[in-house]
């Protein structure tokens, strides 16, 4: 019975996720109908709150970090941070979003620009400009403030007051034991339920694009058993890593993932138009901070309204639903750090480092597109994976430009597959930071085997989808995590600043 | 310490409540009422002198239960001239024949007894009839919710105060909970020390002292345990030193009576003005 009672969020989410994959490979169109159905219902009546919701973190967390409880440790009063800030930064790094921009940096200022919403002329100045800042937002300050919310929650509650890490654990001034039953383990199965699917899609889809990135350089078709073969290498890989636990693995990964992405930005930056891509990183950083407020809280209802629907408010229903697993993950590595400094260091450097990126990589792309006539933006809408090894094509060193960004997202994947695989276990072993091997290994299986079975069944969209669509319930929560934490952090000053009045009864007359 | 009181008239009151009201001010030891009316009309109209003469019919009905009655015919704002009435008369408190209004009528009309609440430093008693104490006329459960502040100071003297005459007393406490089942369990320990310790220093004045520790929102426990404790009568501390949104939206104190079918004794902690 104890042994069920332990394991009934693992043995809940291991039900709900089966299910729906035995859906995806019986009727792969079934599940993408009702997928796509949910999906575009949600984002067509609660888009708004999606923006609402992501606009209130970012508040609420500048409020937390400039008040007075920007002080408080997520951690013991004593304790000092586990990993050296570069340590830190680089894990943020990867597991919040590198892999996503090695493709989107190019890819979406150039979808944006062939693309733009109705009211924009296509292929236009006005496009370009638009394309840059809505990267910029897209991959900007509100992402990072929704996982801020989530891992500073998670941290706090785990950390400072000492109960398991789980997302539950954040309800608990607000229901008290009941996080120990029903709701509890309703909550942190629905964050294993958003957690595998988003990670299987991921390492579906991402296999496939490092495949046609490796079809580039090397003579071979990108073909579903060279996908296969992809998958199991990374599934070996990151099960290794996994393995040696987070401390030696992950952080080993992100900093040889940091390191490398900064040499092929660095080398994009030199070797590019300059002056252009630095321009545009200026200009658009002054779009980006004097439109932040309008973007945040637009949902276009007169123009722009499909677009605003089919970009900003998908990537934030994303962004949530990827929340519980870089939430967990991104506690797990700021132990130790301030309110302040958590919120400072998450919401800035890595901001900061995705401007550049998308100036680099989105700059160096519009220069080819407009000065050499290369057709990016429609190369970029057919396939977007090719985007970034078709504008290798105009730069010298193409081929080891290519192999290194192959590297790079190989290393992305493995490093996102390893914390997705320590997250899932912790989560389903109640909150263990140390999670038994047998887990890690079980959940990689599950990732990696249900990423091939759908690759072949088709259905990996669909599944993409449903990960989405628990975005919805996520949003709701992470309001009221945030609710939480406000109560907990308030609680510490108020214990600090007790009423002397109460300490001494002689003095309540006088 | 509640020897005379303020009882504003509206004469919208009917006369049985005010009779049964009075009755239950005798339980508090009460001897001398002061009937304020606040006149609106010129004071030698016809309708004035129906009003006087009806006053004067109350007043008569309430000396037949033994109680000193005078009357003081005022004009002005409401609110202002039975606070300022109250205070030159030197009143030990307000009694208030509170009369429920919807949100909207409260809303777009206001209420004069809800100003009255607000402005008044004394304290302040409302009653809201309930059959079984017309039955009894008398008070025989009390819940005292404390927020162990300052306001406990100015309402414990009442308690202990050997004219108020009660047989049971709940003390309540409604906490915040704590961020984690350590912590919480800490907080509840040192709830009920302080509820022990204010049940000490009342208990020679009641029968019987209940202590209560709850969690959730104050407003809803207060309304629920005096519900399920079938008490008679509430009461709550007012603070001068409230939050923002307290201020917009009305304190607790200020809420309740709205809220509640028992009847209630605000104190106000003049301290904090």
């Amino acid at each position: 019975m104890q042994l069920l009672k332990n394991n009934i969020v693992f043995i809940i989410a291991l039900f709900i996720v089966l299910f729906f994959v035995v859906i995806g490979i019986l009727s792969p169109d079934g599940l993408a109908s009702l997928a796509t159905y949910l999906q575009e219902r949600i984002i067509e009546m609660f888009g708004w709150g999606y923006l609402l919701a992501a606009f209130i973190f970012i508040v609420f967390n500048l409020y937390l970090a400039l008040s007075r409880y920007g002080s408080i440790k997520l951690g013991k009063d004593e304790e000092k941070p586990q990993y050296s800030y570069f340590g830190w930064f680089s894990m943020l790094f990867a597991a919040g979003m590198g892999i996503g921009m090695i493709f989107w940096g190019v890819a979406e200022p150039m979808s944006h620009y062939l693309n733009p919403p109705e009211y924009i002329t296509q292929e236009s100045g006005m496009a370009a400009k638009f394309a840059m800042k809505y990267s910029f937002f897209h991959w900007g300050i509100q992402p990072w403030a929704i996982y801020i919310t989530m891992s500073m929650c998670i941290a706090y509650f785990s950390f400072r007051r000492g109960m398991p890490p789980l997302i539950s654990s954040c309800f608990y001034p607000l229901i008290g034991e009941r996080i120990y039953g029903l709701p509890g383990y309703l909550i942190d199965a629905l964050a294993v339920f958003a957690t595998v699917f988003g990670v299987v899609t991921s390492l579906g889809l991402g296999a496939m694009q490092i495949t046609s990135g490796l079809s580039t350089v090397f003579p071979f078709e990108p073909t579903f058993t060279a996908t296969v073969i992809i998958i199991c290498v990374v599934t070996v890989l990151f099960l290794i890593s996994s393995l040696s636990g987070l401390d030696k693995g992950i952080q080993m990964l992100s900093k040889t993932n940091i390191m490398l992405a900064l040499t092929l930005l660095g080398f994009m930056l030199v070797a590019g138009p300059t002056t252009y891509i630095l321009d545009i990183f200026l200009n658009t950083i002054a779009d980006y901070f004097s439109s932040l407020f309008n973007m945040s809280l637009s949902t276009n209802p007169f123009q722009g309204y499909e677009w605003t629907h089919s970009w900003t408010m998908f990537y934030w229903a994303w962004w949530i639903s990827w929340s519980p697993f870089v939430g967990l993950f991104v506690a797990s590595i700021s132990r130790g750090r301030t309110i302040r400094e958590f919120v400072s260091g998450a919401l800035i450097v890595p901001t900061l480092l995705t401007f550049l990126w998308f100036s680099v990589f989105g700059g160096a792309a519009f220069q080819v597109e407009l000065t050499r006539q290369a057709d990016l933006a429609r190369t970029v809408s057919q396939d977007v994976s090719v985007g970034l090894f078709e504008l290798y094509e105009f730069f010298p060193l193409s081929i080891g430009l290519s192999l290194l960004t192959v590297a790079l997202l190989g290393v992305f994947f493995i490093t996102s597959a390893d914390s997705a695989t320590f997250v899932l276990s912790m989560m389903t072993s109640r909150g263990k930071l140390s999670p038994p091997a047998a887990k890690k290994i079980t959940w990689g299986l599950i990732i990696s085997g249900t990423s091939v079975i759908l690759l072949y069944a088709g259905g990996l969209e669909a599944l993409q989808k449903m990960a989405i669509t628990a975005a919805l319930p996520f949003t709701v929560l992470m309001l009221f995590m945030c609710r939480s934490l406000n109560k907990g952090v308030a609680y510490e000053f108020r214990q600090h600043s007790r009423n002397p009045y109460l300490a001494s009864p002689e003095e309540r007359y006088e | 310490m509640l020897k005379t009181a303020v009882l504003p008239l509206s004469l919208k009151e009917p006369k049985q409540r005010l009779y049964d009201m009075a009755q239950c001010l005798k339980c508090f030891g009460t001897e001398t009422v002061y009937l304020v009316h606040v006149m609106t009309d010129k004071e030698d109209s016809p309708k004035q002198r129906t009003i006087q003469h009806t006053i004067r019919d109350i007043a008569d009905s309430l000396r037949e239960l033994g109680l000193y009655v005078e009357m003081y015919f005022k004009s002005g704002r409401i609110a202002d001239t039975v606070c300022q009435t109250a205070k030159e008369l030197e009143a030990d408190y307000l009694s208030l024949h509170w009369r429920k209004k919807n949100v909207i009528k409260q809303t777009l009309l206001g209420s004069a007894d809800a100003d009255i609440l607000r402005m008044c430093t004394l304290p302040v008693f409302i009653y809201q009839s309930r059959k079984h104490l017309e039955r009894t006329s008398s008070l025989n459960r009390v819940l005292y919710a404390t927020d162990f502040q300052h306001t406990d100071s100015a309402v414990m003297p009442y308690l202990q105060d050997s004219d108020f005459r009660t047989d049971t007393l709940y003390l309540l406490h409604v906490g915040e909970r704590a961020p984690d089942p350590y912590a919480e369990e800490e907080r509840r320990q040192e709830s009920m020390r302080n509820l022990q310790r204010l049940a000490e220093e009342c208990s020679f004045a009641f029968t019987t002292v209940e202590t209560l520790e709850v969690t959730g929102s104050i407003k809803g426990q207060i309304i629920r345990q005096a519900r399920k404790k079938k008490v008679d009568l509430i009461i709550v501390g007012k603070s001068k030193k409230a939050k923002p949104l307290e201020q917009m939206l009305g304190s607790v104190a200020e809420t309740l009576p709205d809220r509640t079918r028992c009847s209630l004794f605000i104190v106000t902690d003049i301290r904090r003005r």
